[in-house]
């Protein structure tokens, strides 16, 4: 939304302030100024003048002269570098001694007379940039032919000495009085404390209008239909179309200018219907099937939620949102019905958005323009066009007031507004705010009754708090003293706080202790991708609005994006060892209720700790021993590793395993699938997904037992047995643990050897016993007792001991 | 007698010229030897003597012995510091040779200051917790008063999912009315994570980034008291006075509603391009919380009074690291992020 300063300051005397005052006062009170747009020209010297002649530069190809007058005798020579130059074009001249722009840098130069590649130039033909004015086209700008020869162009073009408040719409979403130049007049009123004089329009007394029929279930507020003779379309004096045009609406005839302007002061959209083309209205839901044509030729398939203003012969207007082509103002238009009416804003909204309209009109609607506002508008609008044509006469007017809007009452405390602030305030001032905001307040002591005005929509201002807002807006931020808030201790159920320290603990335990690098992928995923990792699209949750088209998919694994990781850093970095941890979303409901009432739920999304490895090993061997070193770093058991034949298919089914923690299931670790190896050109590559959930259950709830140091020495034993590759090392572990060896603390296997004098398809383990018994130094013949019993227990599995 | 001091006398004069170790052990061997030292079998001798010779002889050899032993002692030590005078120079290294290196990996700098400012916040009383990314529009936009009829539904763009009333976050809010449904009132708790803005993707804006929403709820918060929180939190995340200051600013689920400006940096306040020439450049929104989220969430709006806070820590690490476009912050390059 824009502001014109010049016209605020018609209903407040707003006083000098530089452009950086006036910005940092409206946006510490109001609303953030995007910027101060000042119109007063940036150029001098420069007036109108007509081409006379065109001719090549003899000297250089991209160079044209011309001649060129100012007062239709003086036959200025003048060189030109712009191609959309012609004979009989009016254009700004610069004379030696203008200040003009530098094109390219912004920065004021002055014309010289000179010579220009050996032909002499008087002065320059000016382009939009050159001005500092909008441009309409490339090269010099073009001037209406009827301008008058020698005036200034500050004239012709009705530069004046006006700035322009820029605000960004979205911070008037709250704000439907604030979408008219008399509602930032009223917060520049009590902001700089100036008087407020607002136009006290009144509707004449008329004969009965043309009929408006309003049809059930409209939920229209109000309408007024004014029927209005003695009008004509005929373009808009320059004050109304420069008004318009520097605040951005575009100047179309006097009549539809007026509804523009008036809509731009008070903030009520106005239409104006031939009133040759409408003799009665009605205002009803479209009918099922209806169609509407746009005045700008666009066919829309109605809703029968959309409210239409309709002649006998069918929907003239969508109510609120947009006129059509037969009933709109036309060149031979001398009388009109002008219509000023609320309709509902949830409603235009709705239709507004439906059919992809955001026009002027339903974006006021929408913030629930004040019901009141449209008689005033209508009288206003009244006032200019009897202003622009002498001959106007009220021929008729009809109202329509269905859901007349009282003020709202609000009653609170001074002490409760203290409260909410944290701030002393004085009576007077929430008073003086209030007031000037168009309150009506009383009330004893302590006690405020607040009468809230029609103009801030029925929702803006309805509790004590909204009030406490207006009134600190204008007692200012600033004033708010140091108040040290006792903060309140909360306090997570165990699981939860213990999962609050995992995910702290992970991402340095993985940085550190694995040496891997952390990397954000995309949380969405194309279909490709998808059916490359042999997954099937339709067991994924899917945007229906991508941003990317294709990538509309919600990641079910980490494994997807760290296999692109891999991909692009293999051929520039040494080794790729990274790890991601993210939400993925699963197919399947979770366990979070998705609406307030606990009736539906959410997909499932657990959190995943993805690791990946492909530093020129990537075999599974390297992926394991960073997860067992990353259960150590983060003092979990030990993870045990099940080898897992139909792993997912993006897995090698030879070497992939479920990694465990006592019972419970981690995730999967395995070296990727040859085949989409191959598809991805990686080389040998390990990749790991784990639920960050249940590496929380793995979690010990309570810090571990401690055992004081041993006081007898352990004794280490070494057993290498020879056995079938089909025997895993987990299997001959096991025997040994199960085989009840005396004094045995642990065992692990240390070394595998193939080759040498074993016959192929064997392998030879070692296995380190950890013998220790607790009140004596072991002896000898228990030594041999307890790696006879291991043994045996080895031998048993086939195994041959060496 | 004679023998004893002989005996002292030679040995100590034999250690003068002990010149390594291993004849010092010889000698030691041969001196004070458990089956053949020459004191030892000193010592021996006196199973024969009477016992006032015995008395007698037996306090000189004791004295003898410990002189002995402390003589060899003391050449030991001597010997052995002697010896790691001598290799000191022979173990020179040179200290710029090639070494084996472990891999190191690299933290994430959004995770990095993901942490950095919960923990800030945790000193400042405020207790991390976390929501879904997929969200219902319930959680999203109604508890948050904005009802599907409200044009604030346009200030984010949200991406929508198949099915029906769900959607990708739009912001970390959705999860103040989870907090204070499974936490109850009083309560301090920050919120970090993912959100998501159908937007297109340009220097500055990119459709996934982090925030950290903050919400307190107590019996006596004010607009004063959430002022002088921020300002503890800003001295602390910049180690200094910055100045700050709160003007109007819409957000749906407060009121008042509020936007925290911060001194602009560049200019000193003065007015840059980096601050639009404002002096300021937009920090985060926050406001007291609407007593319509507080009764979303279960609490009682006539008791308690909140005020909520969140803000994208992108800006926070491109200024740090002086990175210049956003979607940098999603690079997979570990070239690129080998340097944080």
């Amino acid at each position: 939304m824009l502001y014109s300063l010049a016209w605020l300051r018609q209903f407040t005397p707003v006083p000098d302030l530089s452009d950086r005052e006036l910005s940092d006062a409206i946006t510490t009170h109001v609303a953030e100024v995007e910027g101060v747009r000042d119109l007063r020209p940036k150029f001098s010297g420069v007036v109108v003048g007509r081409i006379l002649e065109v001719s090549r530069h003899p000297n250089a190809d991209k160079l044209q002269c011309t001649v060129t007058t100012t007062d239709g005798e003086n036959r200025l020579r003048i060189v030109c570098g712009a191609r959309n130059i012609a004979v009989g074009q009016v254009v700004p001249v610069a004379l030696p001694g203008a200040q003009v722009l530098d094109r390219k840098t912004g920065a004021p130069f002055t014309i010289r007379d000179s010579e220009i590649r050996g032909e002499p130039s008087q002065g320059m033909l000016c382009s939009a940039d050159e001005l500092g004015i909008p441009a309409r086209e490339d090269g010099i700008h073009q001037l209406d032919p009827s301008a008058t020869l020698g005036y200034p162009l500050e004239d012709v073009l009705g530069m004046g000495s006006d700035r322009l408040i820029d605000i960004e719409n979205k911070s008037l979403t709250h704000r439907p009085d604030l979408w008219g130049h008399w509602g930032m007049a009223r917060e520049l009123s009590v902001l700089l404390q100036t008087p407020l004089t607002l136009p006290k329009a009144a509707l004449p007394k008329a004969a009965t209008g043309i009929p408006v029929e309003v049809g059930p279930a409209t939920e229209l507020r109000r309408y007024v239909a004014l029927l209005i003779t003695g009008v004509e379309a005929t373009p808009s004096p320059p004050w109304l179309s420069q008004r318009l045009e520097q605040l951005g609406v575009r100047s179309v005839n006097a009549i539809v200018d007026v509804t523009n302007l008036v809509m731009l002061e008070t903030g009520q959209p106005l239409h104006a219907f031939d009133a040759e083309q409408v003799r009665e209205l009605h205002v009803r839901l479209a009918a099922p099937g209806e169609s509407f044509t746009t005045f700008d030729g666009t066919t829309l398939a109605l809703s029968p939620e959309d409210v239409v203003i309709a002649g006998a012969d069918g929907a003239l207007a969508l109510g609120g949102v947009v006129g059509g082509p037969h009933s709109g103002v036309r060149a031979s238009t001398t009388s009109i019905v002008l219509e000023a009416a609320s309709f509902d804003p949830v409603r235009t909204r709705r239709t507004a958005a439906r059919h992809g309209a955001r026009t002027d009109a339903a974006v006021r609607f929408e913030k629930d323009v004040d019901p009141t506002l449209a008689p005033l508008a209508a009288a206003r609008a009244l006032e200019y066009l009897t202003q622009l044509f002498p001959g106007v006469q009220l021929a008729g007017r009809t109202e329509v007031e269905l859901a007349p809007r009282a003020p709202q009452k609000v009653g609170t405390t001074l002490g409760a507004l203290q409260a909410i602030l944290g701030l002393p305030l004085e009576r007077s001032e929430v008073t003086r705010i209030l007031t000037g905001l168009g309150c009506t307040v009383r009330g004893r002591a302590d006690q405020l009754e607040v009468l809230v005005p029609t103009h801030r929509g029925g929702r803006d201002l309805t509790t004590p708090a909204d009030l406490a807002e207006e009134v600190i807006r204008f007692v200012g931020y600033d004033q708010l003293p140091t108040v040290t808030l006792a903060m309140p201790v909360t306090v997570l159920p165990p699981p939860e706080a213990r999962r609050a320290t995992l995910l702290r603990e992970l991402p340095q335990a993985c940085a550190l202790a694995l040496g891997a690098t952390e990397v954000l992928t995309d949380p969405f995923v194309s279909e490709a991708q998808l059916r490359r990792f042999s997954l099937d699209p339709s067991h994924h949750r899917r945007l229906v609005n991508p941003q990317v088209a294709d990538l509309a998919y919600l990641r079910s694994t980490l494994a997807i994006g760290l296999s692109l990781v891999a991909q692009e850093n293999v051929r520039t970095s040494e080794s790729v060892r990274v790890f991601e941890l993210g939400q993925v979303v699963q197919g399947i409901e979770g366990e979070l209720t998705a609406d307030l009432e606990g009736t539906s739920y959410l997909p499932a999304q657990p959190q995943r700790l993805g690791i990946l490895e492909s530093s020129g090993e990537g075999s599974f061997g390297t992926l394991r021993a960073l997860l067992e070193q990353l259960c150590a770093t983060l003092r979990l058991p030990a993870p045990r590793f099940e080898a897992e034949r139909a792993p997912a298919a993006h897995l090698h089914p030879g070497r992939s395993a479920r990694v465990l923690v006592g019972e419970t299931l981690l995730g999967t670790a395995g070296e990727l699938h040859p085949a989409l190896r191959l598809d991805l050109d990686l080389p040998r590559t390990a990749i790991a997904e784990l639920d960050v959930d249940a590496i929380l259950a793995c979690a010990l709830a309570e810090a571990p037992r401690i055992e004081p140091p041993p006081a007898f020495p352990p004794s280490l034993k070494d057993v290498s047995v020879a056995v079938d590759e089909a025997v895993e090392v987990a299997t001959l572990v096991a025997a040994v643990r199960a085989a009840e060896v005396p004094q045995l603390l642990a065992v692990e296997a240390t070394d595998v050897f193939r080759g040498g004098s074993l016959p192929p398809g064997q392998k030879s383990v070692t296995l380190r016993l950890t013998l220790r018994a607790p009140d004596h130094t072991l002896e000898e013949r228990e030594i041999l007792a307890a790696v006879k019993a291991a043994s045996k227990a080895l031998t048993k599995l086939g195994g041959e001991i060496r | 007698m004679n023998d004893l001091a002989s005996l002292q006398r030679s040995t100590l004069d034999d250690l003068q010229v002990v010149a390594s170790l291993a004849e010092l052990d010889e000698l030691e061997t041969r001196v004070l030897g458990r089956k053949s030292g020459a004191l030892t079998a000193l010592m021996r001798g006196i199973g024969g003597m009477d016992a006032e010779q015995k008395r007698s002889f037996g306090q000189e050899l004791n004295v003898a012995k410990q002189t002995i032993e402390a003589a060899f002692a003391a050449r030991r030590s001597a010997l052995q510091r002697a010896g790691i005078d001598a290799a000191l120079s022979s173990e020179t290294v040179d200290v710029s040779e090639p070494v084996a290196r472990g891999t190191h990996g690299v933290v994430h700098p959004v995770t990095r200051a993901t942490q950095e400012l919960v923990d800030i916040f945790a000193r400042l009383g405020f207790t991390a917790v976390r929501g879904p990314e997929v969200e219902s529009e319930a959680y999203n936009f109604d508890a948050l008063n904005v009802p599907s009829w409200h044009p604030a539904r346009d200030m984010q763009d949200t991406f929508f999912l198949d099915v029906p009333g769900l959607l990708m976050r739009t912001h970390t809010s959705p999860v103040q009315v989870r907090a204070m449904r499974t936490l109850g009132a009083p309560l301090a708790v920050v919120v970090p994570g993912r959100v998501y803005r159908n937007e297109a993707t340009d220097a500055t804006h990119d459709y996934v980034f982090d925030q950290i929403e903050g919400l307190v709820v107590s019996e006596d918060v004010s607009l004063a008291s959430m002022d002088t929180v921020f300002r503890s939190f800003l001295r602390a995340y910049f180690g200094r006075e910055i100045p700050m200051r709160l003007r109007p600013g819409y957000f749906p689920f407060v009121e008042p509603g509020t936007e925290l400006e911060l001194g602009c940096q560049v200019c000193d306040g003065s007015g840059c391009r980096a601050c639009k020439h404002r002096g300021w450049i937009e920090f985060m929104g926050c406001g007291l919380v609407h007593r319509n989220v507080l009764a979303a969430g279960g609490v009682d709006p006539e008791r308690f009074r909140g005020f909520a806070f969140g803000f994208g820590l992108s800006r926070l690490i491109m200024q740090r690291y002086r990175i210049d476009d956003v979607r940098l912050l999603r690079s997979t390059d570990l070239r690129y992020l080998s340097q944080f």
